[in-house]
């Protein structure tokens, strides 16, 4: 079958294990380097292991976090890879060496992300945020009057958001002294900036996702979910935002007039909790796996005819897309790595 | 076990979800000693250890994470309650390494309120999934806590929520100090198990896996505990009726004092304790005013006023037949036999003593009761025990008014309630707003009634009871 037939006809995901690991150890993170070579994956105990992303052989093994190792993001553009853990502490380790130690603030650093253009890494810790550049130089230290559960660049890179209880504080670097306060009187477990950055999307203790309207700070907020609402990812064109609260999967579309008063799309695809989720980095399926280790990827465009899945061996609890789409790496709290070949079928 | 906890256990029956017990206790209470036995004694069980007031140390036996309190309101359907931000996410972390431990213990600071912290196992689904809250440890410095009594909304809670209350330092306390205090939590907490301790060394199987939230066990009282609060301090039983007889008073600590002449069928603790909820009844009565020389009739209340010398009411059975309790009208009496006479306050106040003709007597019978006035003011229990099935409509009416105005005083509720139509026992308990009931295993051979019990600030027992009645099915 030729690719481009595939194509043409291209109405259900097909998932293809390509290989599989066992790290006998709860897998708290995953993440695929920008030139998709390695795979890098946290476990609960602090290791941390740098998976040839061909066959899964390990290439480096840190120490990782004492306590355990909590996040993890390859730098874009470049060859870096920054973990941050339970010891209080974040690093970045170039060529499987330790190249910088920095303290986050408080005993957990939960968060870590790069900037877009990759100059600047993002940690925070407890009410703490703090800007470093590549060397660990600190560059900002943001305090703030909640303890922080999620962090996220503004997609130009000029600000950053930090969500928690109370809604989300947005600091531009031109306005350091004054965050822009969107508030809530609720918890903001989860934050995702749409890749316009026309929206900001929190994902809420009290079962709810809230739209935040960048320009003007209007919020819109869609409840019912059975649970709170745990991960959120939007696609590429800013349109689609996929949100999981419990068993359910809600995609909710921004085109148009934006959400308020549409219904969001869904699959109804898990029978148990939603442990990960996310769109692919350009293109439009949407892969989420479960509690019971069943894995799925669907068009939201098209519908639940389009849905395909497979099976891992536990509870999912990361899953990532390879940076060109193609590949998709799964892991579970009973420490299976597995990656997925992506196709249409 | 019962087949409707069935969907909480794995396949082989066991029950998944980790246990929970959170310990607390006042500064100096001996938290600090209890968990260092904890981490340090060889005891064979795997307890990962939240600590809320120190940093974090990593040991052996046990992992040890220095939280930050972080309060959340949350609503929850139609109610909103406040939960904690800190247990949902260190808790949540900790469970990714659930290989390493069979019991979690999480320390609260001095100065917590447990309501947030038991709340958070009841609204967080994760919480709920994965743990189970199994008790509320409060360990009490028997030295030094009467005097936080007055003064600490805190330490009130930290009893009126718990499960077990281990009295700690009781080295540094005289034997009848400790009976006093212990008397006097049991007052404020009905529901708990107490131990005494010495440097807080305990046997960790009172304090752990103990099902202080179970359902199954929600309603595990002593059924001493269950009777009702006394209007009087004393009771005692003597026969008249064959000669005269007068209760002679000196002035003591109050100007007047109420007295309840009953009679009862015979000089025995069994016809005596059914004397008691009609007794309490009539102490609610407006007592009828009787000066010196006056006669106190075997029938309703009576304010004795006691002057500055010698106050003597005639104790007159033989002129007016009783009223008896329960409307026994019609039924022929002897007047002559026991009675029963309830004195408000103790006799040995006023130098209260019943004299015949042939001098004093001594009463065949007497009992004392717990004095009102060492009841806590801010917390206390109230338990019922009262016949009757359940309309659940007005049941749910009821409890939902109830939890809406008087939630946050209500700290823990428990009960075990007879549903109309339904041939099982429907057990509950509640913390705070939140309730959780469901049926449980038939009532069978024993005797259908409601058995509950709230622990919280500014209840009124009247009005507990008034309300309850009013749900039962043949309630007007």
């Amino acid at each position: 079958m030729s690719r481009q037939r595939v194509l043409r006809s291209g109405l259900r995901a097909r998932l293809r294990e390509e290989w599989k690991v066992e790290v006998d150890d709860y897998v708290t993170a995953l993440a695929w380097s920008a030139d998709a070579s390695r795979l890098a994956v946290a476990l609960g105990s602090g290791p941390i292991a740098v998976l040839d992303a061909a066959d899964g052989s390990a290439c480096q093994r840190h120490e990782g976090h004492g306590m355990g190792t909590l996040a993890l993001a390859w730098r874009p553009e470049g060859d870096e890879l920054a973990s941050a853990g339970q010891d209080g502490l974040a690093r970045i380790w170039r060529d499987g060496e330790r190249a910088v130690e920095v303290a986050g603030g408080a005993s957990w650093v939960e968060r870590l992300s790069w900037s877009p253009d990759g100059s600047r890494l993002a940690t925070s810790a407890g009410r703490c945020l703090r800007i470093w550049d590549t060397a660990g130089n600190l560059q900002h230290d943001l305090a703030s009057p909640e303890i922080i559960y999620d962090i996220g660049w503004r997609p130009s890179g000029r600000g950053i958001a930090a969500a928690g209880y109370g809604g989300v504080r947005i600091w531009r670097w031109d306005r350091l002294d004054k965050p822009r306060h969107l508030q809530w009187k609720g918890a903001s477990l989860r934050l995702a900036w749409s890749p316009d950055g026309d929206y900001i999307a929190t994902g809420d203790q009290d079962a709810s996702v809230h739209f935040w309207m960048t320009a003007s700070g209007h919020d819109l907020m869609a409840s019912g979910y059975d649970t709170k609402v745990r991960h959120l990812s939007w696609d590429s064109s800013s349109r689609f935002l996929a949100t999981a609260g419990g068993s359910d999967v809600l995609v909710w579309d921004c085109s148009g007039k934006g959400p308020a008063g549409t219904r969001p799309r869904s699959a109804e695809v898990h029978e148990a909790g939603v442990g990960a989720l996310a769109f692919q980095h350009q293109g439009r399926w949407l892969a989420s796996g479960d509690g019971q280790g069943r894995l799925v990827a669907w068009d939201p465009r098209i519908g639940p005819k389009t849905v395909g899945g497979a099976s891992v061996g536990g509870p999912v609890t990361q899953l990532a897309w390879s940076p060109d789409d193609r590949r998709c790496a799964v892991a579970t709290s009973t420490g299976e790595v597995v990656v997925f070949e992506f196709s249409q079928e | 076990m019962t087949v409707s906890e069935t969907d909480l256990l794995t396949a082989n029956g066991a029950e998944a979800r980790v246990p929970v017990t959170v310990l607390t206790g006042f500064l100096g209470a001996g938290k600090t000693t209890l968990l260092n036995r904890i981490l340090t004694e060889q005891h064979g069980k795997r307890i990962a250890v939240i600590e809320n007031e120190f940093g974090e140390v990593g040991i052996d036996q046990a992992l040890v994470i220095g939280a930050e309190e972080e309060l959340f309101e949350m609503n929850n359907g139609c109610i909103c309650c406040t939960v904690r931000g800190d247990l949902i996410r260190i808790l949540g972390t900790l469970m990714r390494r659930r290989d390493r431990f069979d019991y979690i213990l999480v320390e609260t600071t001095g100065m917590a309120d447990p309501g947030p912290v038991a709340q958070t196992f009841f609204v967080d689904d994760e919480m709920q999934e994965q743990l189970r809250l199994d008790g509320i440890v409060t360990l009490v410095d028997a030295k030094h806590v009467s005097q936080h009594f007055e003064d600490s909304a805190e330490v009130r809670e930290q009893i009126a929520f718990a499960d077990v209350i281990l009295l700690n330092k009781t080295d540094l306390v005289e034997p009848g100090d400790l009976d006093e205090l212990e008397a006097r939590i049991r007052l404020m907490n009905a529901a708990a198990r107490i131990h005494r301790t010495r440097d807080a060394a305990v046997d960790l199987d009172r304090i752990l896996n103990i099902g202080g939230f179970d359902l199954g066990r929600a309603i595990q009282i002593d059924p001493k505990f269950m009777e009702a609060e006394h209007p009087f301090e004393w009771v005692g039983v003597y026969e008249l009726g064959a000669d005269p007889a007068q209760l002679r008073l000196q002035p003591g600590p109050d100007p007047t004092m109420n007295a309840l002449l009953l009679p009862v069928g015979a000089a025995t603790p069994e016809a005596l304790e059914q004397l008691l909820m009609p007794a309490i009844l009539a102490f609610s009565d407006e007592p009828a005013v009787l000066e010196s020389g006056g006669r106190i009739a075997p029938s309703g209340l009576h304010e004795l006023v006691l002057g500055d010398a010698e106050s003597v009411f005639d104790l007159d059975v033989r002129t007016s037949p009783p009223h008896l309790p329960g409307g026994q009208g019609g039924q022929i009496v002897s007047l002559e036999g026991c009675y029963a006479l309830f004195t408000q306050h103790l006799p040995a106040e006023f130098r209260a003593v019943v004299h015949g003709a042939g001098g004093p007597l001594t009463p065949h019978l007497e009992r004392e009761f717990a004095p009102d006035h060492v009841h806590d003011k801010a917390v206390t229990s109230v338990g019922l025990t009262i016949p009757g099935d359940l309309d659940p409509k007005r049941l749910n009416a009821w409890m939902g008014g109830l939890l809406q105005t008087q939630g946050p005083d209500i700290f823990r509720m428990k009960g075990v309630l007879s549903i109309a139509g339904d041939d099982r026992r429907f057990v509950f308990q509640g913390v705070h707003m939140l309730f959780d009931g469901r049926p449980d295993r038939p009532w069978g051979e024993s005797a259908r009634e409601n058995r509950l019990i709230f622990i919280g600030r500014n209840l009124d027992r009247a009005a507990l009871t008034e309300g309850f009645k009013g749900c039962l099915v043949n309630a007007s």
